[in-house]
Protein backbone atom coordinates (compact mmCIF):
# COMPACT_ATOMS: atom_id res chain seq x y z
CA UNK A 1 0.00 0.00 0.00
CA UNK A 2 2.55 2.01 0.84
CA UNK A 3 4.90 1.77 -2.29
CA UNK A 4 1.51 2.76 -4.35
CA UNK A 5 0.70 5.98 -2.24
CA UNK A 6 4.36 7.11 -2.47
CA UNK A 7 4.67 6.34 -6.29
CA UNK A 8 1.50 8.10 -7.14
CA UNK A 9 2.67 11.10 -5.02
CA UNK A 10 6.12 10.91 -6.57
CA UNK A 11 4.06 11.00 -10.46
CA UNK A 12 1.94 14.02 -9.78
CA UNK A 13 5.23 15.77 -8.69
CA UNK A 14 6.87 14.69 -11.46
CA UNK A 15 3.73 16.06 -13.72
CA UNK A 16 3.69 19.40 -11.54
CA UNK A 17 6.90 20.23 -11.93
CA UNK A 18 6.87 19.83 -15.83
CA UNK A 19 3.69 22.21 -16.07
CA UNK A 20 5.53 24.19 -14.00
CA UNK A 21 8.97 24.27 -15.93
CA UNK A 22 6.72 24.76 -19.76
CA UNK A 23 4.63 27.53 -17.81
CA UNK A 24 8.23 29.22 -16.94
CA UNK A 25 9.60 28.71 -20.49
CA UNK A 26 6.45 30.15 -21.86
CA UNK A 27 6.44 33.40 -20.06
CA UNK A 28 10.10 33.81 -20.10
CA UNK A 29 9.67 33.65 -24.27
CA UNK A 30 6.75 36.00 -24.09
CA UNK A 31 8.30 38.64 -21.54
CA UNK A 32 11.71 38.10 -22.98
CA UNK A 33 13.04 37.07 -19.32
CA UNK A 34 16.18 34.57 -20.26
CA UNK A 35 16.68 34.77 -16.22
CA UNK A 36 13.31 32.37 -16.04
CA UNK A 37 14.79 29.95 -18.52
CA UNK A 38 17.33 28.67 -15.90
CA UNK A 39 14.52 28.54 -13.20
CA UNK A 40 12.44 26.46 -15.88
CA UNK A 41 15.58 24.35 -16.26
CA UNK A 42 16.05 23.42 -12.90
CA UNK A 43 12.23 21.96 -12.54
CA UNK A 44 12.57 20.16 -16.18
CA UNK A 45 16.22 18.62 -14.81
CA UNK A 46 14.53 17.67 -11.22
CA UNK A 47 10.76 16.91 -12.97
CA UNK A 48 13.13 14.06 -15.26
CA UNK A 49 15.41 13.38 -12.62
CA UNK A 50 12.37 12.73 -10.26
CA UNK A 51 10.72 9.86 -13.27
CA UNK A 52 14.07 7.92 -13.07
CA UNK A 53 13.56 7.86 -9.33
CA UNK A 54 10.08 6.46 -9.71
CA UNK A 55 11.00 3.80 -12.11
CA UNK A 56 14.43 3.06 -10.20
CA UNK A 57 12.54 0.51 -7.83
CA UNK A 58 11.31 -1.66 -11.57
CA UNK A 59 14.10 -0.52 -13.94
CA UNK A 60 16.91 -0.33 -10.89
CA UNK A 61 19.10 2.65 -12.61
CA UNK A 62 18.72 5.88 -10.52
CA UNK A 63 22.33 7.25 -11.93
CA UNK A 64 20.44 10.03 -13.85
CA UNK A 65 17.99 11.46 -11.09
CA UNK A 66 21.65 11.55 -9.05
CA UNK A 67 23.42 13.30 -11.54
CA UNK A 68 20.36 15.49 -12.36
CA UNK A 69 20.20 16.13 -9.11
CA UNK A 70 23.33 17.76 -9.01
CA UNK A 71 23.34 19.74 -12.19
CA UNK A 72 19.81 21.22 -11.56
CA UNK A 73 21.43 23.22 -8.49
CA UNK A 74 23.88 25.13 -11.35
CA UNK A 75 20.42 25.79 -12.84
CA UNK A 76 18.92 26.95 -9.54
CA UNK A 77 22.63 29.81 -8.84
CA UNK A 78 22.53 31.14 -12.31
CA UNK A 79 18.72 31.97 -11.94
CA UNK A 80 19.23 33.56 -8.15
CA UNK A 81 22.03 35.53 -10.25
CA UNK A 82 20.27 36.71 -12.67
CA UNK A 83 17.28 37.58 -11.09
CA UNK A 84 18.57 39.68 -8.13
CA UNK A 85 22.53 40.48 -8.60
CA UNK A 86 22.81 42.11 -12.11
CA UNK A 87 25.10 44.90 -12.02
CA UNK A 88 25.56 44.13 -8.23
CA UNK A 89 27.96 42.42 -5.87
CA UNK A 90 26.82 39.09 -5.52
CA UNK A 91 28.30 35.83 -3.77
CA UNK A 92 27.75 34.26 -7.01
CA UNK A 93 30.98 32.61 -6.95
CA UNK A 94 31.12 30.97 -3.81
CA UNK A 95 27.80 29.42 -4.45
CA UNK A 96 28.59 28.19 -8.03
CA UNK A 97 31.60 26.35 -6.47
CA UNK A 98 29.45 24.42 -4.03
CA UNK A 99 26.91 23.87 -6.69
CA UNK A 100 29.97 22.15 -7.97
CA UNK A 101 31.19 20.44 -5.27
CA UNK A 102 27.68 18.65 -4.82
CA UNK A 103 27.16 18.02 -8.26
CA UNK A 104 30.51 15.89 -8.30
CA UNK A 105 29.41 14.23 -5.09
CA UNK A 106 26.37 13.28 -6.83
CA UNK A 107 28.10 11.54 -9.17
CA UNK A 108 30.78 10.28 -7.33
CA UNK A 109 29.73 9.26 -3.96
CA UNK A 110 25.86 9.02 -4.34
CA UNK A 111 24.12 5.68 -4.01
CA UNK A 112 19.98 6.19 -3.84
CA UNK A 113 19.62 9.73 -3.38
CA UNK A 114 21.33 13.10 -4.73
CA UNK A 115 23.51 14.89 -1.86
CA UNK A 116 20.58 18.20 -1.46
CA UNK A 117 21.66 21.32 -0.94
CA UNK A 118 20.72 23.80 1.57
CA UNK A 119 22.81 26.69 0.25
CA UNK A 120 20.97 28.20 -2.51
CA UNK A 121 17.92 27.83 -0.81
CA UNK A 122 19.15 29.97 1.69
CA UNK A 123 21.11 32.07 -0.67
CA UNK A 124 16.97 32.75 -2.53
CA UNK A 125 15.60 32.90 0.98
CA UNK A 126 17.73 35.62 1.69
CA UNK A 127 17.62 37.56 -1.30
CA UNK A 128 14.15 36.98 -1.92
CA UNK A 129 13.70 38.88 1.49
CA UNK A 130 16.29 41.38 0.88
CA UNK A 131 13.96 42.03 -2.54
CA UNK A 132 10.46 41.95 -1.11
CA UNK A 133 11.69 44.43 2.22
CA UNK A 134 12.42 47.03 -0.97
CA UNK A 135 9.28 47.03 -2.80
CA UNK A 136 6.81 45.85 0.41
CA UNK A 137 5.49 49.17 1.39
CA UNK A 138 5.64 50.17 -2.32
CA UNK A 139 2.05 51.13 -3.20
CA UNK A 140 2.54 50.72 -6.90
CA UNK A 141 3.67 47.21 -6.73
CA UNK A 142 0.10 44.72 -6.70
CA UNK A 143 -0.59 42.65 -4.06
CA UNK A 144 0.15 39.45 -6.01
CA UNK A 145 3.40 40.31 -6.88
CA UNK A 146 4.09 41.02 -3.10
CA UNK A 147 2.57 37.39 -2.51
CA UNK A 148 4.89 35.83 -5.34
CA UNK A 149 7.97 36.66 -3.36
CA UNK A 150 6.46 35.49 -0.03
CA UNK A 151 5.76 32.43 -1.74
CA UNK A 152 9.11 32.14 -3.36
CA UNK A 153 10.37 32.37 0.35
CA UNK A 154 8.15 29.89 1.59
CA UNK A 155 9.24 27.14 -0.68
CA UNK A 156 12.17 27.59 -0.30
CA UNK A 157 12.30 27.51 3.58
CA UNK A 158 10.15 24.01 2.79
CA UNK A 159 12.99 22.75 0.37
CA UNK A 160 15.81 22.87 3.66
CA UNK A 161 13.79 19.65 4.81
CA UNK A 162 15.80 17.50 2.31
CA UNK A 163 18.78 18.87 2.76
CA UNK A 164 18.58 18.75 6.33
CA UNK A 165 18.46 14.58 5.73
CA UNK A 166 21.72 15.04 3.68
CA UNK A 167 23.05 16.77 6.17
CA UNK A 168 22.12 14.24 9.14
CA UNK A 169 23.28 12.15 6.86
CA UNK A 170 26.92 13.43 6.85
CA UNK A 171 26.84 13.51 10.66
CA UNK A 172 26.34 9.81 10.81
CA UNK A 173 29.56 8.94 8.70
CA UNK A 174 31.54 10.45 11.78
CA UNK A 175 29.26 10.28 14.92
CA UNK A 176 27.76 6.63 15.27
CA UNK A 177 24.68 7.91 17.58
CA UNK A 178 23.75 9.60 14.78
CA UNK A 179 23.99 6.39 12.61
CA UNK A 180 22.27 4.58 15.08
CA UNK A 181 19.63 7.51 15.20
CA UNK A 182 18.73 7.94 11.56
CA UNK A 183 19.28 3.76 10.05
CA UNK A 184 16.79 2.93 12.75
CA UNK A 185 14.26 1.26 10.13
CA UNK A 186 11.30 3.54 12.04
CA UNK A 187 13.10 6.80 11.45
CA UNK A 188 14.06 5.74 7.96
CA UNK A 189 10.09 5.35 7.04
CA UNK A 190 9.37 8.67 9.23
CA UNK A 191 12.17 10.54 7.25
CA UNK A 192 10.97 9.58 4.12
CA UNK A 193 7.29 10.62 5.13
CA UNK A 194 8.49 13.60 6.36
CA UNK A 195 10.67 14.38 2.95
CA UNK A 196 7.90 13.48 1.41
CA UNK A 197 5.34 15.60 2.57
CA UNK A 198 7.68 18.65 2.72
CA UNK A 199 8.53 18.22 -1.06
CA UNK A 200 4.41 17.96 -1.45
CA UNK A 201 3.93 21.21 0.31
CA UNK A 202 6.70 22.84 -1.28
CA UNK A 203 6.02 21.83 -4.64
CA UNK A 204 2.39 23.31 -4.27
CA UNK A 205 3.74 26.68 -3.16
CA UNK A 206 5.77 26.53 -6.21
CA UNK A 207 3.00 25.94 -8.33
CA UNK A 208 0.89 28.47 -6.82
CA UNK A 209 4.02 30.67 -7.29
CA UNK A 210 4.77 30.21 -10.61
CA UNK A 211 1.53 29.19 -12.41
CA UNK A 212 -0.85 31.18 -10.33
CA UNK A 213 -3.80 30.27 -11.80
CA UNK A 214 -6.19 33.79 -12.52
CA UNK A 215 -8.36 33.37 -9.77
CA UNK A 216 -5.76 32.79 -7.24
CA UNK A 217 -4.16 36.07 -8.72
CA UNK A 218 -7.51 37.57 -8.45
CA UNK A 219 -7.95 36.93 -4.58
CA UNK A 220 -4.62 37.84 -3.88
CA UNK A 221 -5.57 40.79 -5.71
CA UNK A 222 -8.92 41.73 -4.20
CA UNK A 223 -7.64 44.74 -2.22
CA UNK A 224 -5.32 46.38 -4.11
CA UNK A 225 -5.99 49.75 -5.10
CA UNK A 226 -3.97 51.06 -7.99
CA UNK A 227 -2.03 54.64 -7.14
CA UNK A 228 -2.69 56.49 -10.05
CA UNK A 229 -5.39 55.77 -13.20
CA UNK A 230 -3.73 54.91 -16.30
CA UNK A 231 -6.29 56.64 -18.36
CA UNK A 232 -5.26 60.18 -16.61
CA UNK A 233 -1.93 59.41 -17.80
CA UNK A 234 -2.76 58.79 -21.05
CA UNK A 235 -4.02 62.04 -21.60
CA UNK A 236 -1.00 63.65 -21.11
CA UNK A 237 0.61 65.41 -23.90
CA UNK A 238 4.87 66.60 -24.60
CA UNK A 239 3.72 69.84 -23.64
CA UNK A 240 2.10 69.15 -20.75
CA UNK A 241 4.49 66.90 -19.43
CA UNK A 242 7.16 69.69 -19.63
CA UNK A 243 4.80 72.02 -18.55
CA UNK A 244 4.41 70.46 -15.07
CA UNK A 245 7.91 70.04 -14.77
CA UNK A 246 9.04 73.53 -15.66
CA UNK A 247 6.21 75.09 -13.21
CA UNK B 1 1.30 49.20 -16.00
CA UNK B 2 4.15 48.53 -16.12
CA UNK B 3 5.99 48.64 -12.72
CA UNK B 4 9.53 49.79 -13.35
CA UNK B 5 8.14 52.77 -14.68
CA UNK B 6 6.09 53.17 -11.96
CA UNK B 7 9.29 52.70 -9.41
CA UNK B 8 11.71 54.75 -11.48
CA UNK B 9 9.03 57.52 -12.07
CA UNK B 10 8.85 57.63 -7.80
CA UNK B 11 12.29 57.84 -7.55
CA UNK B 12 12.40 60.52 -9.89
CA UNK B 13 9.53 62.24 -8.69
CA UNK B 14 11.42 62.16 -4.78
CA UNK B 15 15.06 63.42 -6.50
CA UNK B 16 13.46 66.35 -8.38
CA UNK B 17 10.51 67.14 -6.51
CA UNK B 18 7.69 66.64 -8.94
CA UNK B 19 4.55 64.73 -9.60
CA UNK B 20 5.00 61.20 -10.10
CA UNK B 21 3.12 60.79 -12.79
CA UNK B 22 4.80 64.12 -14.73
CA UNK B 23 8.07 61.80 -13.58
CA UNK B 24 6.61 58.86 -15.35
CA UNK B 25 5.89 61.00 -18.38
CA UNK B 26 9.35 62.11 -18.69
CA UNK B 27 10.76 58.28 -18.64
CA UNK B 28 8.09 57.55 -21.13
CA UNK B 29 9.65 60.71 -23.67
CA UNK B 30 13.10 59.16 -23.21
CA UNK B 31 12.00 56.05 -24.16
CA UNK B 32 10.17 57.62 -27.15
CA UNK B 33 13.18 59.33 -28.00
CA UNK B 34 15.28 56.30 -27.91
CA UNK B 35 13.18 54.31 -30.36
CA UNK B 36 12.51 55.09 -33.95
CA UNK B 37 9.26 53.42 -34.37
CA UNK B 38 7.83 55.07 -31.46
CA UNK B 39 9.04 58.86 -32.46
CA UNK B 40 6.70 58.14 -35.82
CA UNK B 41 3.63 57.74 -33.43
CA UNK B 42 1.90 59.62 -30.62
CA UNK B 43 -0.02 56.77 -29.42
CA UNK B 44 0.38 56.02 -25.99
CA UNK B 45 -0.90 52.20 -25.44
CA UNK B 46 1.65 51.56 -28.47
CA UNK B 47 4.33 53.16 -26.44
CA UNK B 48 3.17 51.10 -22.95
CA UNK B 49 3.20 48.34 -25.33
CA UNK B 50 6.61 48.77 -25.95
CA UNK B 51 7.63 49.30 -22.15
CA UNK B 52 5.40 46.15 -21.24
CA UNK B 53 8.03 44.20 -23.21
CA UNK B 54 11.33 46.20 -21.70
CA UNK B 55 14.06 44.30 -19.62
CA UNK B 56 16.23 45.00 -17.49
CA UNK B 57 19.17 45.74 -20.03
CA UNK B 58 16.85 48.13 -22.06
CA UNK B 59 15.93 50.05 -18.87
CA UNK B 60 19.63 50.49 -18.27
CA UNK B 61 20.15 51.98 -21.88
CA UNK B 62 17.54 54.09 -20.81
CA UNK B 63 18.18 55.55 -17.41
CA UNK B 64 22.23 55.10 -18.93
CA UNK B 65 21.51 57.17 -21.76
CA UNK B 66 22.06 60.70 -23.71
CA UNK B 67 18.00 60.77 -24.06
CA UNK B 68 17.19 60.84 -20.20
CA UNK B 69 19.89 63.31 -19.83
CA UNK B 70 18.08 65.73 -22.12
CA UNK B 71 15.43 65.59 -21.11
CA UNK B 72 16.18 66.31 -17.68
CA UNK B 73 18.12 69.23 -18.75
CA UNK B 74 15.01 70.28 -21.14
CA UNK B 75 13.15 70.76 -17.43
CA UNK B 76 16.10 72.71 -15.50
CA UNK B 77 18.25 70.37 -14.00
CA UNK B 78 21.58 71.63 -14.53
CA UNK B 79 23.34 68.26 -12.82
CA UNK B 80 21.27 65.19 -14.38
CA UNK B 81 24.47 63.34 -12.86
CA UNK B 82 22.89 62.50 -9.55
CA UNK B 83 19.45 61.82 -10.79
CA UNK B 84 20.41 59.22 -12.86
CA UNK B 85 22.90 57.23 -10.23
CA UNK B 86 20.08 57.52 -8.13
CA UNK B 87 17.60 56.12 -10.76
CA UNK B 88 20.33 53.13 -12.14
CA UNK B 89 20.28 52.38 -7.97
CA UNK B 90 16.32 51.84 -8.06
CA UNK B 91 16.44 49.46 -11.27
CA UNK B 92 19.57 47.74 -9.47
CA UNK B 93 17.29 47.29 -6.50
CA UNK B 94 14.22 46.57 -8.09
CA UNK B 95 15.54 44.25 -10.88
CA UNK B 96 13.53 40.91 -9.28
CA UNK B 97 10.50 42.99 -10.30
CA UNK B 98 11.06 42.10 -13.46
CA UNK B 99 10.40 38.24 -12.97
CA UNK B 100 8.11 38.74 -10.06
CA UNK B 101 5.52 40.88 -12.10
CA UNK B 102 5.43 38.12 -15.45
CA UNK B 103 2.36 36.24 -15.79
Amino acid sequence: MFPVVTMTITWILVVARLIIAVQLTRVARRQKLPNLLWLAAFFYLTGIGDIFATLAPVTNFNQPFLVLGGVSELAMVMFIQKTFYQDRKSPFPIFMGLALIVLAADILYAEFLPYHSPFNWLWLIWAGYQAYRRIADDQAVDDWIKARYKLVIAYSGLSLVAPLWTILFLIAMVVPAVAAFIYAPTNILIAQVGILAFVTAGIVLQYLAWIMPEKYREWLNRNYQPPAKEAAEADLTEEEIMRQLTA
Amino acid sequence: MNKMIESLGTTLSQMIGKEAIACRGLLRLAIIDSAEHLRQTSDYSQTMAHIKMMGYQDWKDIVEGPALVQRLKGVGIQDPAPVVTQLRQTLIEHQSLFTMSAH
